[in-house]
């Protein structure tokens, strides 16, 4: 063999040998997790606040993983000592005790910043959010575990909507360091947003202790830090309110944002061929009837999310949207066009921002 | 007229050619499997664990269709496992949240009684999440 040939031989091996391993790389760097790609996901799952949270962390430190998902559990369980009602030691319930009280009492910042939110949507919602349903929620049995809830006394149900109150009676004094309440007032209850804060809480923790990634849902209420799996924006579906199994889309652009829905297809009964849901309406003392069947709500914080999803539901879906518009949060609306939440078709209104974002299918996307 | 017969270069004979084939079928074919391995996630068989409040009481093969009771805070809870997927049912709870949950089927995925605190997670196997979705919000 003369030198040329023995050159072009070489020149050809050292080719195809550069040609498999850019091939091995490439395959490799797209599809076997190298790199920024190959950050491990720890998953979480734990009983919290009456329901389950989810946390998941992704990073390459295990440890760092695991402490986050112990912190947040141990926030969760301080919130719920807090605003758990149904529990005479909490805060929450020494607040409603002290009902006619004339002395103001100092409350945690917890609670400072919780009520102070929650009165803020109260008036913006002008009073479609009202956290002081206390007495009327306990009498239609939503949030009781163990026995199935069912139409209270129309005439109890009208005596309580009557006579007590709003959360006008709520006086935050000092930045809201301390509380005074009207006797006529109703209870606070604030289950619903309470988990909203958990959210926002256990967000916080993980970043505090340097999580860059995570995820974490509670009970279908969710905050995200950074990124998810592969590299991409965390996946977010929203439950479709009349299939399992089904979704109504995808929102992925969710960095530093907090999802939440309300709708009346989880916690509910049917009477008579009517639903019955856990969504009061406070000027009724009754479920909120005006056609809505489910709310999202994409918020900076999940307590706000959570808290503009009930308001939006029980003011329809025309007013809902107007008021989500009116303060720049996204929202989705869906609601029966005849009224007719059983077996009426469905439809959505939905604010501008939200359907940069999704677009939704009511026909349902499948989950599995 | 005297043929010429195709011969090999000395530095590239026919053992090299076979040995460069080898070497990179064998790298594809193993970067391949990966790949087929990590998207449709069959690492490990796809199982269910079950757990009433933190404490881990069952974990079922996902290919074994079975059905099992669950002792919860409230009374029982019926799981059923059929054809991978497993859904809840006859659970002794008010509201019959998570029979409405339905099926579950992929990884990560799970469905709860939250009053009898039981928890049904599906490990392993099955590609990540549930239809590359890292939650629902409902």
């Amino acid at each position: 063999m003369n030198v040329t040939a023995r050159w072009k031989t070489r020149l050809i091996l050292v080719l195809i040998l550069v040609l498999i391993a850019a091939g091995i790389k490439v395959l490799g760097k797209r599809y076997l997790r190298t790199g920024e790609n190959s950050v491990a996901s720890y998953f979480f799952d734990n009983f919290a606040m009456g329901t389950v949270l989810t946390v998941k962390v992704r990073t390459d430190d295990k440890s760092l993983a695991e402490k986050g998902a112990e912190l947040a559990s141990a926030e969760l369980h301080r919130i719920h000592k807090i605003f758990d009602p149904n529990d005479t030691e909490s805060e929450i319930s020494s607040l409603n005790r002290s009902r006619g009280s004339e002395s103001a009492i100092s409350v945690s910042p917890d609670m400072a910043r919780l009520l102070g939110e929650a009165l803020r949507i109260r008036n913006i919602s002008r009073g479609n959010f009202e956290p002081t349903l206390g007495e009327l929620i306990r009498l239609w049995g939503f949030s009781n575990n163990s026995h199935r809830p069912e139409i209270p006394d129309p005439l109890r149900i009208a005596v309580l909507a009557d006579s007590l109150g709003g959360a006008g009676g709520i006086e935050l004094i000092d930045g809201a360091s301390s509380v005074r309440i009207a006797a006529q007032t109703g209870a606070l209850d604030v289950g619903g947003i309470a988990k909203g804060y958990g959210v926002d809480r256990v967000v916080d923790v993980l970043a505090g202790i340097g999580i860059k990634n995570a995820l974490v849902n509670l009970g279908g209420e969710i905050g995200v830090l950074g990124v998810g799996s592969n590299g991409r924006s965390w996946r977010i579906g929203v439950q479709h309110p009349r299939k399992q199994n089904c979704h109504l889309g995808v929102i992925d652009q969710v960095e530093g944002m907090f999802i939440a829905t309300s709708g009346d297809y989880e916690r509910f009964f049917l009477e008579k061929g009517r639903r019955y849901h856990h969504i009061l309406d406070p000027a009724t003392g009754y479920p909120a009837g005006r056609g809505t069947v489910s709310v999202t709500v994409i918020a900076s914080s999940c307590l706000v999310a959570d808290a503009l999803a009930t308001a939006a539901f029980v003011m329809g879906p025309e007013q809902g949207i107007r008021l989500l518009e009116s303060l720049g949060v996204h929202g989705l609306v869906v609601y029966a066009q005849d009224g007719d939440t059983e077996s009426g078709r469905l439809a959505y209104n939905a604010t501008r921002g939200f359907l940069q974002i999704m677009k939704p299918e009511l026909e349902g996307l499948p989950i599995n | 007229m005297r043929q010429r017969r195709f011969r090999l270069p000395r530095l590239f004979t026919f053992a090299d050619l076979v040995l460069l084939l080898a070497v990179g079928g064998a790298s594809f074919a193993f970067y391949g499997f990966r790949f087929w391995q990590d998207r449709f996630g069959l690492t490990e068989p796809g199982r269910l664990v079950v757990q009433t409040g933190e404490r881990v009481v069952a974990q079922l093969d996902l290919s074994r269709d079975t059905t099992l009771s669950v002792e919860g805070v409230l009374g029982e809870v019926t799981i059923v496992v059929s054809s991978h997927r497993v859904s809840f049912v006859n659970a002794a709870c008010p509201l019959k949240i998570c029979e409405k949950t339905g099926e579950i089927s992929r990884r990560g995925e799970i469905i709860v009684c939250a009053p009898n605190k039981v928890l049904a997670k599906i490990a392993g196997g099955g590609p990540d999440d549930s239809g590359g979705l890292d939650g629902i919000s409902r």
